[in-house]
């Protein structure tokens, strides 16, 4: 074939895909005939309501020497595991605020961290491209610090983030800013399936969190800086499963809800977004008010639901932590106001195994985890 | 050395000949075989979108998705007036091991005297409900919401799942005297 040919053939292909998006997109149109808060409010609900000591700072974690990025809990044990810029991650007993383990990183560029399923091991990845594994009962070594038992290489960038697959202790997904996620298996270190790259549907560019279904955990969703959510199924790498458009900037958060069918999204447009798995419907675009004080909108780094999924936390650029009723799409409080918040930027948040508590990480070095400090109603 | 007068031109420097432009076309085909993967997939998605259902559909689960679960971290809750089943009464469970600032206000569950749990393994002097967790029977918890029953039987305060007779709905009840409302929450 000539590349005249071939040139005819690129131009003929682009306008086929350029209509075929514009009809996906026009039915998708006719598919969305009401949103969350607006279904909510014609149902007769009315927003949580707090009170300014209903959610109150009951610890603060102190230790790290640098900004925390990342956090993780224990599923069942509540302990968490902190990541930090002093190339540290620290393991807390959050309960009595005490340090059980302070592992210093071979490369102290470390971006992200988890704990796994049966609280034994933590996983971290950063700048060195690689996850490293450390398993807590490990001897310590002269100077006090525990080997790394696995280091899990491959990836062509960073590590942005890894989770572990829930109940399986030897599997591990991370994503990267190579494009793609790969799966683990930790036990030999071998890459299982490498999700994106040359594949085609994969991200087009770094992916930057990825969260993996309670309900399914052969499903996760990854976001990215190409605007995009995607949704991968374990059990087949050559394609992305969907692909969820809306958000006009780099996705730097994803988490599922707590029913395993919906999935929240936060972005660098700084907005949240919750989507349908399965439909692909974007269900409701959580939109802070402008602010005349703000230079530039705040984006959103991390994200979390509640148990029951009614409160979705949003952690802010610019220190807020905003509390939003996820079905009235309403602040109903914004932590970083209340007394003893965060002084910077929150980094990273995540809400106990029980849904009891909230933990967030801060640039301002701390950890503080929240809980409901009210009087509780039954009507 | 005389002209030989054989008429022979002197040599002309040469263009280099024109070879093919390998990578371009290379590039192209590459590019072309992407484009085509790109219709392959949303010409799949737009068969799919045939089957999907509205967004209130969705909207409508998650909102009886929210009501079904207690959230520790939510000051009101209301009592389900509409059942899944045969059950009416729904309990909150709080139980809270941050020390002082929520135990000493007191446990909801069982509607009368906290009992003394699991969670004295933890933090003494702590009185909560997360009782069925170690199988030591609290009326009127709501048990299977929060962690597994270790019950023998089912607990019989579990918010109902309903039996479907449709072969794609994934819910069951354990309750031994669900009447079946399936219509209610089966959502296939």
């Amino acid at each position: 074939m000539s590349v005249a040919e071939l040139k005819e053939k690129h131009a003929a292909a682009t306008a086929t895909v350029n209509s075929l998006r514009e009809r996906l997109k026009q039915r998708r149109q006719l598919l969305l005939d009401t949103d969350v808060a607006t279904y909510t409010k014609n149902q007769g609900r009315s927003p949580v309501n707090f009170s300014a000591t209903d959610l109150v700072c009951c610890r603060t974690l102190q230790g790290h020497t640098g900004k925390v990025y990342a956090l993780d809990w224990t599923p069942e044990k509540n302990w968490i595991v902190s990541a930090s810029q002093d190339g540290r991650l620290i393991v807390w007993n959050a309960l009595t605020s005490q340090k059980t383990h302070a592992i210093k990183l071979l490369c102290p560029w470390v971006m992200t961290c988890a704990f796994a399923p049966n609280g034994q091991s933590v996983a971290c990845g950063g700048l060195d491209s690689a996850c490293s594994v450390f398993t807590l009962s490990s001897q310590s070594d002269r100077d006090g610090n525990i080997p790394v038992s696995r280091i899990l290489t491959g990836h062509k960038g960073y590590i942005s983030c890894c989770q572990y697959v829930p109940d399986q202790e030897t599997r591990l997904i991370t994503s990267s800013g190579d494009q793609t996620c790969v799966l683990w298996d930790v036990t030999t270190g071998q890459r299982i399936s490498i999700f994106g790259g040359e594949f085609p549907s994969g991200h087009t560019a770094d992916v930057l969190s990825l969260s993996i279904s309670s309900t399914n955990p052969n499903m996760f969703v990854s976001g990215s800086c190409d605007s995009t959510v995607r949704l991968w199924d374990l059990r087949i790498a050559s394609r992305a499963v969907r692909t969820y458009h809306g958000h006009d900037g780099d996705v730097n958060a994803v988490r599922f809800f707590p029913d395993g069918l919906r999935f929240g999204s936060g972005s660098d447009d700084g907005t949240c977004r919750l989507f349908d798995m399965r439909t692909g419907h974007q269900l409701q675009v959580y939109a802070r008010q402008p602010d005349r004080n703000d230079d530039e909108i705040p984006t959103v780094t991390s994200v979390a639901f509640s148990i029951s999924g009614r409160l979705m936390f949003a952690g802010y650029s610019n220190g807020d932590c905003y509390v939003w009723d996820t079905l009235v799409a309403e602040v109903v409080q914004n932590l970083g106001t209340l007394q003893n918040s965060h002084e910077g930027r929150i980094s990273c948040l995540g809400l106990s195994g029980d849904g009891s508590a909230l933990c967030t990480g801060s640039y301002d070095k701390n950890l503080k985890i929240w809980a409901f400090g009210g009087q509780r109603k039954v009507i | 050395m005389g002209d030989n007068g054989s008429g022979n031109a002197p040599p002309q420097p040469k263009s280099p000949p024109e070879y093919p432009d390998v990578c371009g076309k290379h590039h192209l085909k590459v590019a072309v075989q992407s484009l085509n993967h790109e219709i392959d997939y949303l010409e799949s998605e737009l068969n799919s979108m045939e089957k999907t259902v509205p967004a209130s559909r969705c909207c409508k689960e998650l909102n009886e998705y929210v009501a079904r679960n207690p959230d520790p971290l939510i000051k009101v809750y209301e009592k389900q007036k509409k059942s899944c089943g045969a059950w009416d009464v729904f309990r909150a469970i709080v139980c809270c091991s941050w020390g002082s600032i929520c135990c000493t206000r007191g446990c909801l569950c069982c509607f009368s005297q906290p009992k003394r749990c699991c969670c004295l393994q933890l933090m003494k002097d702590i009185i909560c409900c997360q009782c069925c967790n170690k199988g030591v029977g609290c009326a009127g918890c709501n048990c299977c919401k929060i962690t597994s029953c270790n019950l023998e039987s089912p607990c019989p305060e579990c918010s109902c799942r309903c039996v479907c007779s449709c072969s794609r709905c994934a819910k069951s009840c354990a309750s031994p005297v669900c009447t079946g409302c399936c219509k209610g929450c089966c959502l296939c």
